[in-house]
C-alpha cells in the first residue's frame, strides 16, 4: 500500500522557525525580535539567552536575577563532580569546549543542578496549588515526607555534601535589590523552610529559591531547565583552566591501589 | 539565613571496580604491569578473544558462549550505523564538514544519539517494557494497544517512522531471530510489532529485544547501543572531513521560514 508521504515532502529542503533566523543584509531574528536593528547595547546577554530558550520578552531585571543564579552555579571547585570533569579534560589537555560542554553535560543531574529544576518547580506548584486550596504547610511537607519513607528529601530543599545553602540568602538580596516583592510561590516556599527547620534540620536550597521566585515570575520548569541547560560550564572552564597548566599528572593522580578492586578472582581463559 | 554544615555522609577513600584490576609494576605504583578484566588476563583477551565478546564481558562479567557471542556480534554489526539520514549522523556530518576538531565528531554524534526519539534513552524503558511483559501474550499487548484507538500509547521501541515501519528493520530483527539465542524476547517483539496497527518496529525495540534475550541489564542498554553505533557515526562524520562547505546543503532565504514574523 502506498503511503501518504505529504506531511514529510512539504518539509522537504525547507526549514520552518519559530524561533528566528538570519536574513542575509535584512537582520538576524530572535521571535521576532531583530538583534540587527539597535538590540545590541539595549538587551543584556542573558535577556537575548533567555528569549531564545523560551520565546519570552524577558525583563531585563529578571534576567539580572538570572545573572545572579548562573554566577552562583559558577564556582571553580575541582571537587564537585561537573568541575572536576573540567579539570580532567585539563589533565587530559583536551579543548576548552570539550571541557566545558562535558562539564556542563555532567551538570544535567538529578542530584545537583541541571534536572533538578524541573523537579524543584514541579514539587513548588503542587504545593502551591494545595496552599491555595487550603491545606496548611505542615501538611504540605508531611505528605512529601511520608511519600519519601519518613525522610525529608523534597527537591528545593536538601543538597548533597552540605545543610543549607549559602547561596538562597544572596539571591533573596539581589531579588529585593532589584525592588522584586516576595510573590505567593517566594512566600510559601519560605514558609515550608522554616518548617523543615525546625522540624527537620534541611534547609531551602537554590534550586528551591529558583523555582519559586521564576514561578512567581511566570516561567515553566522545563524553560528553566532550558535557560539553565549548560549554566556549569563557567566553573567547569575554570577548572580546566587551573589543570592544564600544571605539570601532566598533577590532577589527582591515581596509584593502581588507588582503585580498589571487587571483582573476580584471576581465572583462565575457557 | 540557612546555617550551612557539611553532612555527616562518609565518603569513601579509594573508589572500587568489579571489573578491572591494575597490577602495579614493582618500580613505580602509578604503572601497570599487568592488567585483569572480571579476572581474565588481559593479555590473553586481547590474544585470544574478539572484540564484541570483550564488550559482553566488561558489561556482564563473563564472556559469552558460543552462541550468545555469534548473536551479539550479529547485534554489533546490525547496528554499527543508525544511517547517514539519522539526527545523530547528520551532526557528524555536519561538524566534519564544519571544521571542528576532528576528535569532537564521535561525541557529538553520541550527544545526539542520546535522546528518547530512536536514541539511546529509548532503550531503558523498552527493555523494562519487554522483561515485564515478554511472559504475557503477544496478542494481548496488541489488543490492548489496537482496541484502544490511539488512546494507549505505543511501548517504547515501537513507532511509525514517516508513516511506516522501516522495511530494513524488520528484516534485521527477522535475520537476528534466527539465532538460537534471540529465542523469546525477539520473535516476541517482532510478533507484537506485526500486529499493531500504526505501529512499527524501531531499531531500539529490535535492539532492546537480543539484550534482553542475551540477559544485559535495561541499566547498561542504552550505553552499548551507543558504543554499536558509534563506528557508523563516527565515519559518517569524518567522510566530509576536508570537504567544502558546500558539499552540504544550506538553504536559501526562500526556504527559510521564519513563522510570526511581522
Amino acid at each position: 500500500m502506498i503511503q501518504d508521504t505529504r506531511f514529510w515532502d512539504d518539509r522537504r529542503q525547507k526549514i520552518y522557525s519559530h524561533a528566528g533566523g538570519w536574513k542575509l543584509g535584512v537582520g538576524a531574528y530572535t521571535y521576532g525580535l531583530n538583534l540587527l536593528d539597535g538590540a545590541m547595547g539595549q538587551y543584556s546577554y542573558m535577556q537575548i539567552h533567555m528569549r531564545n530558550t523560551t520565546g519570552k520578552s524577558v525583563d531585563k531585571d529578571v534576567a539580572a536575577w538570572m545573572e545572579a543564579v548562573f554566577i552562583c552555579q559558577s564556582w571553580p571547585d575541582a571537587r564537585i563532580w561537573c568541575n572536576q570533569i573540567g579539570a580532567l579534560a585539563g589533565e587530559a589537555h583536551c579543548s576548552p569546549t570539550s571541557a566545558a560542554t562535558a562539564g556542563a553535560q555532567a551538570a544535567c543531574s538529578e542530584a545537583y543542578s541541571g534536572k533538578t529544576i524541573i523537579k524543584g518547580c514541579e514539587f513548588m506548584e503542587k504545593a502551591h496549588l494545595s496552599y491555595q486550596s487550603g491545606m496548611s504547610v505542615e501538611d504540605i511537607v508531611e505528605r512529601e515526607v511520608a511519600s519519601k519513607r519518613g525522610k525529608a528529601i523534597i527537591m528545593g530543599y536538601t543538597r548533597p555534601i552540605a545543610k543549607g545553602d549559602e547561596r538562597v540568602s544572596e539571591l533573596w538580596r539581589v531579588a529585593r535589590e532589584l525592588g522584586f516583592s516576595i510573590g505567593p510561590r517566594e512566600k510559601l516556599a519560605l514558609e515550608i523552610e522554616n518548617y523543615l527547620a525546625k522540624n527537620y534540620d534541611e534547609w531551602m536550597n537554590m534550586c528551591g529559591c529558583v523555582a519559586s521566585f521564576m514561578l512567581d515570575q511566570g516561567f515553566t520548569g522545563k524553560g528553566l531547565f532550558n535557560i539553565m541547560a549548560v549554566m556549569a560550564y563557567s566553573g567547569v572552564s575554570g577548572c580546566y583552566v587551573d589543570a592544564i597548566d600544571r605539570p601532566q599528572g598533577s590532577f589527582l593522580p591515581l596509584r593502581c591501589d588507588d582503585i580498589i578492586y571487587k571483582g573476580k578472582n584471576k581465572r583462565p581463559l575457557p | 539565613m540557612s546555617k550551612v554544615k557539611r553532612r555527616d555522609d562518609k565518603y569513601v577513600d579509594k573508589s572500587a571496580t568489579k571489573i578491572w584490576l591494575e597490577e602495579a609494576s614493582p618500580d613505580n605504583p602509578y604503572l601497570t604491569e599487568d592488567a585483569f578484566c572480571h579476572g581474565y588476563n588481559f593479555l590473553d583477551l586481547v590474544e585470544n578473544k574478539s572484540y564484541s565478546d570483550i564488550v559482553y564481558l566488561l558489561f556482564k562479567g563473563e564472556l559469552p558462549s558460543l552462541e550468545s557471542s555469534r548473536l551479539f556480534t550479529a547485534l554489533m554489526v546490525a547496528c554499527i550505523t543508525p544511517g547517514p539520514r539519522s539526527p545523530a549522523a547528520r551532526a557528524a556530518v555536519l561538524a566534519g564538514v564544519g571544521k571542528t576538531d576532528p576528535e569532537l565528531i564521535l561525541p557529538i554524534a553520541l550527544n545526539i544519539l542520546s535522546g528518547k526519539n530512536g536514541g539511546a534513552a529509548d532503550i531503558l524503558p523498552s527493555m523494562r517494557f519487554i522483561v515485564r511483559n515478554v511472559k504475557k501474550d503477544p496478542e494481548e499487548i496488541i489488543a490492548n494497544i489496537n482496541d484502544s484507538d490511539g488512546a494507549t500509547a505505543l511501548p517504547p521501541g515501537f513507532a511509525q517512522v514517516f508513516g511506516g515501519s522501516d522495511p530494513l528493520t524488520v528484516k534485521l530483527g527477522e535475520s537476528l531471530a534466527t539465532y538460537s539465542e534471540a529465542s523469546q524476547c525477539l520473535p516476541w517483539v517482532l510478533a507484537v510489532a506485526r500486529g499493531i496497527n500504526n505501529g512499527g518496529l524501531l531499531m531500539t525495540g529490535l535492539f532492546s529485544a537480543v539484550l534482553c534475550d542475551l540477559g544485559f541489564s535495561p541499566k547498561v542498554g542504552g550505553g552499548i547501543f551507543q558504543i554499536c553505533n558509534a563506528p557508523g557515526l563516527c565515519a559518517h562524520g569524518f567522510e566530509f572531513i576536508g570537504q567544502p562547505l558546500t558539499s552540504v546543503p544550506f538553504l536559501d532565504d526562500d526556504d527559510y521560514f521564519i513563522e510570526d514574523l511581522k
